[in-house]
């Protein structure tokens, strides 16, 4: 199968008007059979929020691409060691980066997605979500989101206790697509009463992933519209928080 | 650029998150005339400056406690669309102890009743206004450790304005937060803050501290 991907983070209403950045960040890499993806939402109590953020996405990705041929792909603990790894490169590099400043200056998310020919996992730390398309069509809530008491609670990468926090799951199965959402989207795509996702929200942003030829796919297109989807005044009236979403999947006909 | 994704639909089945606040109110008879009056006015500018937020109108949740002659739940925990200021008259002593300790219970059972239906919400808040200091025995010093407890585990945000000669140092042990002495009997603009307060509390980012918005403008620590 040939995975593809597209994504895309916009800063929120809020911190437009608090002339604070884009706190989210998202990316992606392609592995042999597969591809990874992750999503990181700074905190807004973070002093370097968007910095933790792009950090923990790139180490975490950089982990999963540089250990992915010496896991054994037949084993459970196997992959659920190499995305515990990932969380623990990212945790590191943070640390790294924070020098003398204390480390919650870093404070991020972070959710990590793999979705192979074979089998499928997922990990995060924090709020946020991540659903899964099966090739039945089935859409399901593959994360179990880490949230605090209140709403704007919970649990980052960068707390002391973090790794014990750390839910991974694995699937000896492969999905269709995935979508991997900062929480800023939460309320827009999924019931957060029974956590089931809105089936009409996720349908046109996996069709993309399922339809075209490879040779017509273009994901910074596709990003840039998506970019533009998650910027418009439908969402922006529902959310003002930063907001990304990044999908990755195959084509079925491949 | 053509439209993309025109027809995807937003999920519509999440209620707001909501934003309780508890008024905890002194009515005792030392608040009468002038005071009472202010600070029915500052209800009625409170609801009118919640009223310009169309989100907090949706998101924050009033209760209103009063103590005088007792300690009185004058209105359950209403979304503020719903929220109409109560007339409220002064009489009695300052039963604050009592008035505490409902205003706390009140802020419990709303969160299971959060829980319950699913609903999520921010940290609580109870504003507490007196002009005098305790009258209802030791009874003020439990409610004070427990307001405390909840604040130092961050369940409640639990603020104290002093009026007039209100004393200052005995609301001093009932907060962990500097209580605020009302400059004169400014109700109107303390409302006015609260409110914008409670906006900004009701939409808080992710893990953001709530600024005290200051100066105060109305007061002073």
């Amino acid at each position: 199968m040939t995975w593809r991907a597209y994504g895309a983070s916009v800063r929120g209403t809020s911190h437009v008007r608090a002339g604070i950045p884009c706190q989210d960040a998202h990316g992606w890499r392609l592995v042999p059979g597969g591809i990874v993806g992750a999503v990181a939402d700074g905190l807004g109590s973070a002093a370097r929020a968007e910095e933790g953020a792009e950090l923990a996405v790139s180490m975490a990705l950089e982990s999963i691409v540089t250990g992915f041929d010496a896991m054994r792909h037949d084993e459970v603990a196997s992959i659920t060691e190499m995305v515990r790894a990932a969380f623990l490169a990212a945790r590191d590099a943070l640390e790294s980066a924070s020098m003398a400043a204390p480390l919650r200056d870093l404070g991020t998310t972070l959710l990590l997605a793999i979705a192979t020919d074979g089998w499928t996992a997922v990990g995060q730390i924090g709020d946020g979500a991540i659903v899964g398309r099966w090739l039945d069509g089935r859409l399901e809530s593959l994360s179990v989101p880490l949230r605090g008491e209140f709403i704007n609670e919970t649990t980052p990468l960068t707390a002391d206790d973090a790794m014990q926090h750390l839910i991974v799951r694995v699937w000896p199965e492969p999905v269709q697509s995935l979508a991997l959402l900062s929480d800023g989207l939460e309320d827009l795509c999924i019931n957060l009463a029974t956590g089931l996702p809105f089936g009409a929200f996720f349908g046109p942003f996996f069709a993309p992933l399922i339809d075209p030829p490879t040779d017509q796919f273009d994901s910074d297109l596709i990003s840039e519209h998506l970019a533009a989807f998650l910027d418009s005044d439908r969402v922006c009236t529902r959310t003002d928080d930063d907001k990304t979403l990044l999908l990755v999947g195959a084509p079925t006909a491949s | 650029m053509a439209e993309y994704f025109t027809d995807v639909e937003l999920d519509t089945s999440n209620p707001e998150p909501r934003c309780p606040c508890v008024l905890l109110l002194d009515t005792s008879g030392s608040m009468g005339g002038a005071p009472i009056n202010e600070l029915n006015a500052g209800l009625v500018a409170f609801r009118e400056a919640l009223g310009k937020d169309e989100l907090a109108l949706l998101r924050v949740e009033i209760a209103v406690v009063t103590f005088g002659d007792h300690a009185e739940l004058v209105q359950g925990f209403v979304t503020a669309n719903q929220f109409f200021p109560p007339t409220l008259s002064a009489s009695g002593q300052t039963p604050l102890g009592a008035g505490m300790n409902l205003a706390l219970d009140l802020i419990e059972q709303r969160k299971m009743a959060y829980k319950a239906n699913g609903l999520r919400y921010f940290r609580p808040w109870v504003f507490l206004v007196t002009d005098g200091e305790p009258t209802d025995g030791e009874l003020w010093k439990g409610a004070a450790l427990r307001a405390q407890a909840a604040e130092s585990n961050k369940k409640v945000a639990f603020f104290a304005v002093g009026v007039g000669g209100a004393n200052m140092a005995t609301l001093g042990q009932i907060t962990l937060r500097p209580p605020i002495h009302l400059n004169g009997l400014n109700f109107r603009e303390m409302f006015t803050w609260l409110s914008s307060s409670m906006s900004g509390a009701s939409r808080a980012v992710a893990d953001a501290v709530v600024p005290l918005q200051t100066p105060l403008g109305w007061g002073s620590l």
